[in-house]
């Protein structure tokens, strides 16, 4: 301990930084022990066909986990973006092969459908105090009346070819055009997180409100933002999704929000707001992706899949409050 | 063993990051006595009274209860054992009736397993009765007045079979006539056999009541020494280590133009009529009981809750401050009243809670400047002499007044010219308040403005160059540092 004189101190704080970065990273390390054992267990899981199906499964998901990054670093949590997904899919598939309007207008409409239930979402949480869990879930629900009250819950299919390769289109006939939109997002959304006012505001709010308010940070405006931030991406990973699958269904975006919050607890981002980095949220995804891959290959009945997810969402959950108490 | 010993600690040691709390400290208790116990703020009394009540599990060093070991796991479990706190902050559930609070976690039961009401009402009654204060146990808690609440969380420990009455600043919120009563009780409860320690900081409550007095200093033992072989003077000496009146620096500033002043505050049941002014180099205290009005009063300026009618002029000019970001634009800061919940952001480093009043001074072109962030940071920590590892170390590890100074740092970091500081040395121990005295001092030296509330007198009489006393909502007097005595300010303040 000294008085800080303008040099960093010694050993303590780079013991400190890697302790810190080995957190950080602890869902790297699990996922390639995870990709090695299923290397051993099944002959298929190492082909870059696997590989490639891999990704091309997290892409959408992955992009809407950004959303709830945000969210989560804000010290929320969004449990309408599945949803929401659906909702704002089904409105573009109906503009347009029903009404046939501009296919690029459309997908617009989409992105701004998923805005307006973030701002909804935002408003709420920000501006009513409601709580973000019961919020969220009451918008879930209102998003799939909505969905089912505008398809019928009937299937939508066979989009203009325009948007096909954003689902389904490759560079250079290897590289996935939906993953190559997911990695850019992540960049961009590491950089907002990290070197950008409005980012910064994000964790300052979910590190701790009332210090936020205490600093000056108008705190329900950025709150409210961060739900919106989430409204994008699922416009986003909602073009995506409807592009890969070339129809809007009623089982569009189904548990995406589960998986979105999996994805980022298990990266690392704490539920309660301010830890963690956006692309920790990938590594979950992608944990999670590798996960339920693996045991279809080894042939795990589906259901049972579901118990696992569900437990493993308790688990990281459960290791995020343990590390938050062992604080104190 | 001794028998007279109820309850003996020997060697205790708690050590948090950077901070020994409590550094091998042995004492002993008499049983059926009231055994004050005493100490500067972050002297470790708190701490030592949450080891003996089992909140904190990991110590070094032995508790013995009646000439047996024990180590608690919880709270509940020292409860098991006769030893009850009444704590600063009352643990009552305000909605909730007396008997029901009384009784809480402890319900009596019929024989049919329901909920035994009749009796359970019956002996509140004779319990209250018995200390000899009148209050109505079916009376909802959240309407009693803080005394009575502490009557009742006094009665619930006495219904919990409490051997060891543990008081932790009793007395701080109550006036004169509710400490006559609370004395009385005290004294009962003596006579009945309960051994009392008694945290307090007004001495003279402890010459009234203690047999004995055991001395806290930086978080160890100095002395136990019988009431009757000491007076203040000594007390005092042992308390701080050092001869007193050497405690508080002054700015020395002439005070200059008045900077800011409130003009016929008004907010519903909470501020009436509340004008006063203040010059820059000033410090000017604010002076009242707990629940006064003087936070409402700060908060109604700075445009965190709206006033109903009256102004804020600055330089001369009507201000109005619609939202707290319009004050911080005004040249407004505040050093909140809860350093660890509004103050400091206890995940973050010290570098990131120092620049979060202001990111636009960090960035460039609309990114954040790691290489700005880090200079202003370091720049502050070194002015202020935050002392820790490095600025990238979480605030969570400092000690409270190396916190404090991050969120005075905050401030100075926006420029901020007029600070408003609630309560700034709560909790932090010797040496820090004696550095924090010395920065606010400082700051008036280099012109800013200062606005101190306190609950500590002789803080706010010892460095405020002017000192204004508010009482249930109203300005009730303003004496300059040089009328301000203790009498005074209290004979104002009930």
């Amino acid at each position: 301990m000294a008085v800080l004189e303008g040099e960093h101190g010694g050993k303590g704080s780079f013991g400190a930084a890697i302790s810190r970065a080995s957190k950080e990273y602890m869902i790297l390390i699990a996922l390639f022990i995870l990709m090695a054992i299923f290397s051993v267990t099944s002959e298929y899981f190492l082909t870059a066909d696997n590989m490639i199906t891999i990704l091309l499964q997290s892409s959408t998901i992955a992009v809407v986990a950004i959303g709830q990054a945000f969210v989560c670093l804000g010290g929320n949590l969004d449990l309408s973006l599945g949803q929401s997904v659906c909702l704002s899919s089904y409105i573009a598939a109906i503009l347009m092969i029903k009404l046939e309007v501009n296919p690029w207008l459309a997908l617009a409409v989409c992105v701004c459908t998923a805005c307006i239930i973030g701002v909804i979402n935002g408003i709420l949480v920000a501006y009513l105090n409601i709580s973000s869990f019961i919020a969220t879930l009451g918008m879930m629900n209102v998003c799939t009346g909505c969905a089912k009250l505008l398809s019928n819950s009937a299937t939508i299919a066979n989009l203009p070819e325009q948007i096909a390769f954003l689902g389904r289109g490759y560079i250079a006939q290897i590289i996935p055009v939906s993953v190559a939109i997911m990695l850019a997002l992540y960049i961009i959304a590491s950089f907002v997180a990290k070197k950008t006012m409005l980012g910064r505001y994000i964790y300052a709010i979910g590190g701790s409100k009332e210090a936020a308010f205490y600093s000056g940070i108008k705190v329900k405006k950025y709150t409210l933002i961060s739900f919106v931030l989430a409204g994008l991406t699922v416009g986003l990973g909602s073009i995506v999704l409807l592009s890969r699958l070339d129809a809007a269904t009623i089982s569009s975006g189904k548990s995406y929000e589960f998986d979105a919050v999996i994805g980022c607890v298990l990266g690392g981002i704490s539920m309660a707001g301010g830890k963690g980095k956006v692309i920790q949220a990938l590594f979950g995804v992608l944990f999670l992706t590798v996960f339920l891959n693996g045991m279809t290959q080894l042939n795990v009945n589906p259901f049972i899949q579901d118990v696992i997810k569900g437990g493993v969402l308790i688990t990281a959950v459960a290791i995020d409050g343990v590390r938050n108490r062992v604080k104190n | 063993m001794n028998e007279d010993i109820i309850l003996e600690i020997k060697h205790i040691t708690k050590q948090f990051p950077g901070v020994k709390a409590l550094d091998d400290v042995s004492l002993q208790v008499r049983r059926g006595s009231v055994h004050a116990l005493v100490g500067e703020n972050g002297a470790g009394k708190s701490t030592l009274i949450k080891v003996l009540t089992g909140i904190y599990v990991r110590y070094e060093g032995e508790i013995w209860l009646n000439g047996e070991r024990v180590s608690f796991e919880n709270p509940s479990q020292a409860k098991a054992k006769g030893i009850s706190v009444v704590h600063q902050e009352l643990k009552l559930s305000e909605p909730l009736s007396v008997t029901e609070n009384i009784f809480l976690g402890n319900l009596l039961k019929t024989k049919a397993g329901l909920v035994d009401w009749k009796s359970m009402n019956r002996r509140a009654r004779e319990l209250i009765d018995s200390l000899g204060v009148e209050i109505d146990v079916h009376a909802r808690v959240a309407s009693l007045t803080v005394a009575k609440k502490q009557i009742v969380e006094i009665c619930k420990s006495i219904m919990h079979n409490c051997k060891i009455l543990i008081m932790d600043e009793p007395s701080a919120t109550l006036t004169n006539k509710e400490l006559d009563i609370l004395f009385g009780i005290i004294r009962k409860l003596k006579s009945d056999g309960t051994t009392i320690i008694y945290i307090s900081h007004r001495l003279e409550e402890v010459f009234n009541l203690a047999d004995e007095i055991s001395v806290l200093r930086d978080g160890m033992h100095v002395a136990t020494v019988p009431t009757s072989e000491i007076d203040k003077n000594g007390l005092v000496r042992m308390m701080v280590g050092r001869e007193v009146n050497a405690e508080y620096p002054r700015s020395g500033v002439a005070p200059g133009d008045v900077v800011f002043a409130a003009n016929h505050i008004v907010r519903k049941d909470v501020l009436k009529d509340i004008s006063f002014e203040v010059r820059s180099g000033e410090i000017l205290g604010i002076a009242g009981l707990v629940g006064a009005g003087r936070t409402e009063l700060v908060r109604a300026i700075l445009g965190i809750d709206q006033m109903d009618s009256g102004e804020v002029l600055l330089y001369g000019k009507p201000v109005r401050h619609k939202e707290f970001t319009s004050a911080i634009r005004n040249g407004f800061g505040l050093v909140p009243e809860d350093r660890k919940l509004q103050g400091v952001t206890l995940g973050f480093s010290i570098k990131a809670n120092v620049c979060m009043t202001n990111l636009k001074k960090i960035v460039r072109h609309g990114v954040i400047c790691r290489d700005l962030e880090n200079r202003y940071a370091k720049e502050y920590a070194k002015k202020l002499r935050i002392i820790a590892p490095s600025i990238d170390t979480e605030a969570e590890f400092l000690s409270g007044g190396n916190q404090q100074k991050v969120v005075i740092a905050k401030w100075l970091y926006r420029d901020s010219s007029i600070l408003i500081m609630d309560e700034p040395t709560r909790g932090i121990d010797v040496g820090a308040k004696r550095e924090i005295y010395e920065l606010i001092c400082d700051l008036a030296r280099q012109g800013k403005t200062i606005v101190m509330i306190s609950s500590e007198l002789p803080e706010l009489l010892g460095i405020c160059d002017r000192v204004i006393v508010i009482h249930e909502g109203r300005l009730v007097g303003e004496l300059t540092h040089d009328e301000a005595t203790q009498d005074k300010v209290m004979g104002l303040c009930v």
